[in-house]
C-alpha cells in the first residue's frame, strides 16, 4: 500500500502528517505514563518509529491518536518490564515538587497532583490520563488499554477516588512516602498484546 | 512553573466565576462567589487539573528533534 490513500473524505492521506499530528498528544500520554519528561519524550520518538513501520496496517479514516496509543503503550509496557525493579518514577523528582514553597497555599498544587497520580496504580493512571485528560470515551479508552469498557470505567472510578483521598479537602497531597509503582495487572496482560 | 501558577490562578477565578462548589484555594475563596456554590456535579478541581496537565504538553511546540525524526521517516521513505 502506497503512504498515500485516499481517506473517506477523498483527501489523499498523508501518514506522516497524521503522524506528526498526533505526536504532541502522545507525549502528553506518555509524560502522564511515566511522570518524566525526557523519558517520556524517548517512548514517543520510539512510538513514531514504529507507527512509521507499521503504517500499513493503519486503516485511514480510523483514529490516528487511539492506534498511536496502542503503540505507545506497548513501547511503555515493554520498557517497563525491562526496568521493572527500578520502577519508572522518580522519587526525588517527586520530593522536590513536594517540597516547593511556592503557592502551597493556592488550592491544587500540580505537583502534588503529579505526586497523586504516580501514586495510583499504573492501570487506574493510564485509565485517568486516557478518560479524564485525553478526552477518549470509555469506549475508545478500554480498546486502547485492551480491557473490557467495564473494567474501565471501574478504574476510572477507583482512581478518581484514590486521587480525592489524596489531594484531600485542600486539593492538597498528604505527605506520604512516595511509593514506587508496581505494574501488575497492566503488566499480565503485555503478553496477550501483539504488536502492531 | 511560574506559569502553571498562574494559569492555575485564573483557571480557578473562572471555577469561581461559575460558582462551582470545587475545591479551591483560600486566596481564590476570599474574592469568589464560592460561598454560593452548589453542591453537586461540578468537576473537582483536580480533573481540571489533570486536563490541563495533559492539554499543556500537548500545547508545547513540538521539539526539534522529533520534527527532525519526523521529516527523516519522510525521506527515508523516498522508494516506497
Amino acid at each position: 500500500m502506497s503512504i498515500v490513500a485516499a481517506n473517506n473524505s477523498g483527501e489523499p492521506f498523508d501518514f506522516r502528517r497524521e503522524l506528526t499530528r498526533v505526536a504532541p498528544h502522545l507525549r502528553a500520554f506518555a509524560r502522564g505514563l511515566c511522570g518524566r519528561p525526557d523519558y517520556a519524550d524517548d517512548l514517543v520518538q520510539e512510538t513514531l518509529l514504529k507507527a512509521w513501520a507499521a503504517r500499513d496496517s493503519f486503516q485511514p479514516g480510523t483514529s490516528m491518536r487511539s492506534w498511536t496509543f496502542v503503540i505507545l503503550r506497548n513501547v511503555y509496557l515493554s520498557e517497563a518490564r525491562r526496568n521493572r525493579f527500578r520502577g519508572d518514577y522518580d522519587p526525588d523528582a517527586a520530593e522536590r515538587l513536594l517540597s516547593q514553597p511556592a503557592s502551597q497555599e493556592d488550592g491544587l498544587h500540580m505537583g502534588d497532583l503529579r505526586n497523586a497520580m504516580m501514586r495510583l496504580s499504573p492501570e487506574r493512571r493510564e485509565a485517568l490520563l486516557l478518560v479524564g485528560a485525553g478526552g477518549f470515551s470509555y469506549e475508545e479508552a478500554a480498546d486502547i488499554a485492551k480491557c473490557a469498557v467495564g473494567t474501565m470505567k471501574s478504574r476510572v472510578a477507583r482512581a478518581r477516588r484514590s486521587l480525592e483521598e489524596m489531594l484531600g479537602a485542600h486539593g492538597q497531597a498528604a505527605r506520604l512516602p512516595v511509593q514506587s509503582v508496581a505494574h501488575t495487572e497492566i503488566l499480565a496482560e503485555l503478553d496477550k498484546v501483539v504488536q502492531p | 512553573m511560574k506559569l502553571l501558577y498562574s494559569a492555575m490562578e485564573s483557571h480557578l477565578d473562572n471555577l469561581a466565576r461559575r460558582g462551582t462548589n470545587a475545591v479551591m484555594s483560600s486566596k481564590s475563596e476570599s474574592t469568589s462567589a464560592r460561598g454560593k456554590g452548589r453542591i453537586g456535579r461540578t468537576r473537582p478541581v483536580w480533573a481540571d487539573g489533570l486536563k490541563r496537565m495533559y492539554d499543556e504538553v500537548v500545547d508545547e511546540k513540538l521539539p526539534d528533534d522529533f520534527l527532525a525524526l519526523l521529516k527523516k521517516l519522510d525521506v527515508d521513505s523516498g522508494g516506497k
